[in-house]
């Protein structure tokens, strides 16, 4: 009977025991789990500030787990350029990079792709601890595109002046033994030429530089339709002797303040390039207009138009479409640039539109004064009429 | 899921990104190969003839897999029209790279001949279109939109015309004396692989619309002929027996 008591006892014990037991676990395994939510909750939550601060980055970020095989990437890595095809050729360098860090450890290399123009990417990676792998993808068009430029500039102006240096060398020399008075004249009038080009390289560059670094004391009111006026007047033989038209039409009052001289210049260039380009028969149309606070310029030929890849870089010095070409109708490689800089002094843009084959069209905008916000050149107009 | 079908969704899934990425690299080359084409860059002739050979790998590589997803898994519906499709499209795409390459030794053969500005604009357009319809065309491909992928033949239209506004050009330049006849020839036969390339592009969304809903463009002429001949199925599918 004592055992019996006793047994009983021993299970209501066990029972309560395993009660009190399977209780307290399920506490336990709450806390465990409560805590791990915690922590999981606050990794999330450095997880999604960690998130936000690289999709403020312009770089491409992507950060893979290679054991995991999981990868995280910013906003700008998911979509670099916003054209489907150019994101997808970044992302899939993205993939062979982490592929060959895991060899490497580190590597790094350029992407090209033509899109319009031609863009670079710079693809890095790197293996960190825990079998880790970063990589980071930059755009680095822009930056290309200026060291291209760099490059090129003191390339192309050392080329422009040895060019005559060389031929003026060459001259005087053949110069120096030559006794037949024709020749002589010949090769007298060749350097003559040769220094005449030299001069005006550089008369462009000192242009330039004072465009460049000129102020604007020089400037006064000046009434832009009657300098298109003179700009075509003065070019309407250049035009005529290459079978052109030249018409100029559009809005009479376009008032702005600027330096005339400079401005002349400027339209002088645009017209004359468009005369250049075109093919006997064609027009050249200079129009003007205003637009709120803005005058808007356009000058249009028919000619033979300028290729997509080569319309962002013509105004850039020395930039050749096409050095025969170029040779041939006597420019420095300097107009355009001019142009532009004149344009940008003047708190205007330029932009051009052109089709090869159909013809280009130059736009240039300027700011514009208003009757209220200047009466002396208003006064001035009514005076002159 | 169950882990046999993960692989097999795993493995079409990577079957996809593949026709996505070798659709954006020739999307690429094709303004690529008209720069190279309009400047008479050799070297860029030589990279894209020999990049050629590694698009030919990877599409034969993706065909191989498609190959293998129909005979392990045998997939069916849906699934199934997308491998059929992803093998077709494989194909289109490796027939329209050749197509860039040709471009490419077009360039080779007419090195060092200047090109008319009016010819080299309608150059750049079709060059441009070409590109657009494959870029389109991919994008449907990706999202599986039947209707984006419908609208790819309209705008094939107009490549078209490009095309014979070309070979009018072309007339035009060579009246003038603009252009010498080999070049004008080259030119042609260019102008035909920009034609070609959209008429892909075309092909490409046409399989985008059978993965989508099952349309299959050829069934329009098979009504057609059920209509004129009465509907004799079987003889359509089978050879005629001689009596």
């Amino acid at each position: 009977m004592d055992l019996i008591f006793f047994l009983s006892g021993a299970v209501v014990t066990a029972i309560i025991a395993f009660l009190i037991s399977k209780r307290s676990s399920k506490n336990l395994s709450r806390a465990i789990q409560n805590e791990s939510r915690v922590t999981h909750a606050n990794t999330e939550d450095q997880l999604e500030g960690l998130m936000d601060a690289l999709n403020l980055l312009p770089i491409g970020v992507v950060i893979v787990d290679v054991n995991l095989g999981r990868k995280l990437q910013n906003s700008a890595a998911a979509a670099m350029t916003g054209v489907r095809y150019v994101d997808i050729l970044v992302d899939q360098a993205v993939d062979e990079m982490l592929e060959e860090v895991k060899m490497t450890k580190s590597g790094e290399r350029i992407l090209e792709v033509v899109a319009g123009t031609t863009r670079f990417f710079k693809v890095c990676g790197q293996v960190i601890e825990n079998q880790r792998a970063v990589v980071t993808v930059e755009d680095i068009t822009e930056k290309s595109r200026i060291d291209t430029v760099q490059t090129d500039f003191v390339a192309n102006l050392s080329h422009e002046l040895k060019t005559p240096i060389g031929a003026v060398a060459a001259l005087a020399d053949s110069l120096n033994g030559e006794t037949e008075t024709e020749v002589v004249w010949r090769l007298a009038e060749r350097i003559v030429t040769e220094s005449h080009r030299m001069s005006r390289i550089v008369d462009d560059l000192l242009d330039l530089s004072r465009v460049e670094f000129g102020g604007t004391e020089e400037w006064t009111d000046i009434d832009l339709g009657r300098v298109l006026v003179d700009v075509v007047s003065s070019n309407q033989h250049a035009a005529k002797r290459q079978g052109l038209g030249l018409s100029l039409t559009g809005s009479a009052e376009l008032l702005m303040r600027g330096d005339r001289a400079q401005l002349v210049s400027m339209f002088s260039n645009l017209v004359d390039n468009a005369i250049k380009y075109s093919e006997a028969g064609g027009v050249v149309l200079v129009e003007s207009a205003t637009q709120g606070d803005e005058i808007l310029v356009t000058v249009t030929d028919h000619g033979i138009g300028i290729a997509e890849r080569d319309q962002e870089r013509i105004f850039e010095r020395f930039y050749r479409i096409d050095k025969a070409r170029s040779r041939a109708t006597g420019g420095t490689g300097l107009g355009l640039s001019i142009v532009r800089h004149i344009v940008l002094e003047h708190g205007g843009s330029i932009d051009v539109r052109s089709e090869e084959g159909v013809g280009s069209t130059f736009m240039v905008r300027m700011p514009r004064v208003t009757k209220q916000s200047k009466g002396s050149v208003l006064d001035q107009r009514e005076v002159m009429a | 899921m169950d882990e046999i079908r993960k692989n097999f969704h795993n493995d079409l899934e990577s079957a996809r990104a593949e026709v996505v990425r070798l659709g954006a690299s020739l999307t690429e080359s094709i303004p690529r190969a008209t720069a190279v084409l309009l400047s008479g860059d050799l070297e860029g002739a030589d990279y894209l003839v020999q990049a050629d050979d590694e698009f030919d790998g990877r599409s034969a590589e993706l065909e191989a897999s498609c190959f293998e997803i129909l005979a392990l898994q045998a997939p069916v519906a849906a699934d199934l029209r997308q491998i059929v499709a992803i093998i077709k499209i494989a194909s289109e795409l490796e027939r329209s790279a050749d197509l860039v390459v040709n471009i490419c030794k077009a360039a080779r053969r007419i090195y060092g001949h200047d090109i008319d500005p009016m010819l080299r604009g309608v150059i750049s357009k079709m060059s441009e279109q070409a590109q657009k319809l494959f870029a389109s065309s991919m994008e449907a491909f990706e999202e599986i939109d039947s209707a984006k992928a419908a609208a790819i033949d309209d705008m094939d239209s107009y490549l078209d015309s490009l095309h014979r506004q070309f070979i009018q050009q072309i007339f035009e330049s060579h009246s003038k004396a603009k252009i010498d006849l080999q070049v004008a020839v080259q030119l042609a036969v260019v102008a035909r692989f920009y034609e070609r390339i959209g008429d892909h592009a075309v092909n490409v969304s046409e399989k985008t619309r059978f993965i989508a809903t099952g349309w299959v463009k050829e069934r329009d002429g098979i009504n057609r002929y059920k209509a004129r001949v009465g509907d004799r199925t079987g003889e359509i599918l089978l050879p005629r027996t001689e009596s």
